[in-house]
């Protein structure tokens, strides 16, 4: 009985392990619990930490911004971005300024209004439905893209 | 990393903030988020952008036909003529040579009738009242 009481007792020594083991997925507990420790993070940790809570912290990748004047008799006009994964950036704009005089409103509308779309990796599209050759007219296009991990 | 974006003509239609450093020969390479520098043109040579001016000698003239108004436009580099048109139809008024030393180039304009005469040199444009 002693023998065996022994045994079992060595046994759970070895599973719990020591205060001091290293970081270990297929250790002991103490090195199994150093490891989920160690990929839990700290809240303070960024995502070169490599951690859920530097993941958790940092969510966006990178950030691009412009400020883009489509040429007057344009309707679509592209500009050049750094390289992004389009599956996971989204674009934001917002235009601002006069579109110009004309005797049609609906024109004015549809010459001031865009659509924003990632063409390809590296350029960023906007897009009227018309125009007209107004030279009074002054539209700036603000425009963010912001791409994620 | 900020740049100017170029158009055809060296014309800044776009000024960014990117991710990455880039080469690309439309992009010119700025210090700052500068948004004045929208509509100006790149002269590679100097480094300067500069911008289309208009100026008139009068802002107002008499709609008898005789009197007249001289609207000076100075033209960065890159143009070798300046046209000149109606800045509320877009319709061409002239397309005038530009002198080759002071960049310059000089339209007359004259009324018979009263009204706001508005003339514009691509984005840029300037208003002359006839009374």
């Amino acid at each position: 009985v002693f023998g065996m009481m022994e045994a079992m007792l060595s046994f759970l020594r070895r599973q719990i392990g020591l205060r001091t083991d290293a970081a270990d997925v297929a250790g002991s507990l103490h090195a199994k619990v150093k490891d989920i420790v160690n990929k839990v993070g700290t809240p303070s940790d960024s995502r070169a930490n490599n951690t859920l809570f530097g993941w958790l912290n940092t969510p966006v990748k990178s950030v691009q911004r412009g400020v883009t004047a489509p040429s007057i008799s344009d309707v679509s006009t592209t500009v050049t971005i750094s390289s992004v994964n389009t599956s996971k950036a989204i674009v934001l704009i917002s235009v601002k300024g006069a579109p110009g005089d004309s005797t049609d409103p609906q024109l004015v509308f549809r010459h001031g209004m865009f659509t924003a779309v990632l063409s390809s990796s590296t350029t960023l599209t906007f897009t009227r439905d018309a125009y007209f050759t107004a030279t009074s007219q002054s539209i700036n296009i603000a425009w963010q893209v912001i791409e994620f991990y | 990393l900020y740049y100017a974006q170029l158009d055809e003509k060296g014309k800044v239609y776009t000024v960014c903030e990117l991710a990455k450093e880039e080469l690309n020969q439309n992009l010119v390479a700025i210090d700052a988020f500068d948004e004045s520098l929208l509509n100006k043109y790149y002269d590679a040579e100097t480094g300067i952008f500069e911008e289309i001016t208009l100026s008139a000698d009068k802002t107002t003239i008499q709609a008898d036909g005789q009197d007249k108004a001289t609207i000076t436009a100075k033209m960065p580099k890159v143009f070798f003529e300046a046209v000149f048109k109606n800045g509320m139809t877009g319709e061409v008024i002239a397309v005038l040579p530009v002198n080759s030393e002071t960049r310059l180039a000089a339209l007359e304009i004259r009324a018979t009738t009263p009204g706001e005469i508005v003339v514009a040199v691509e984005e840029k444009l300037i208003k002359v009242v006839a009374q």
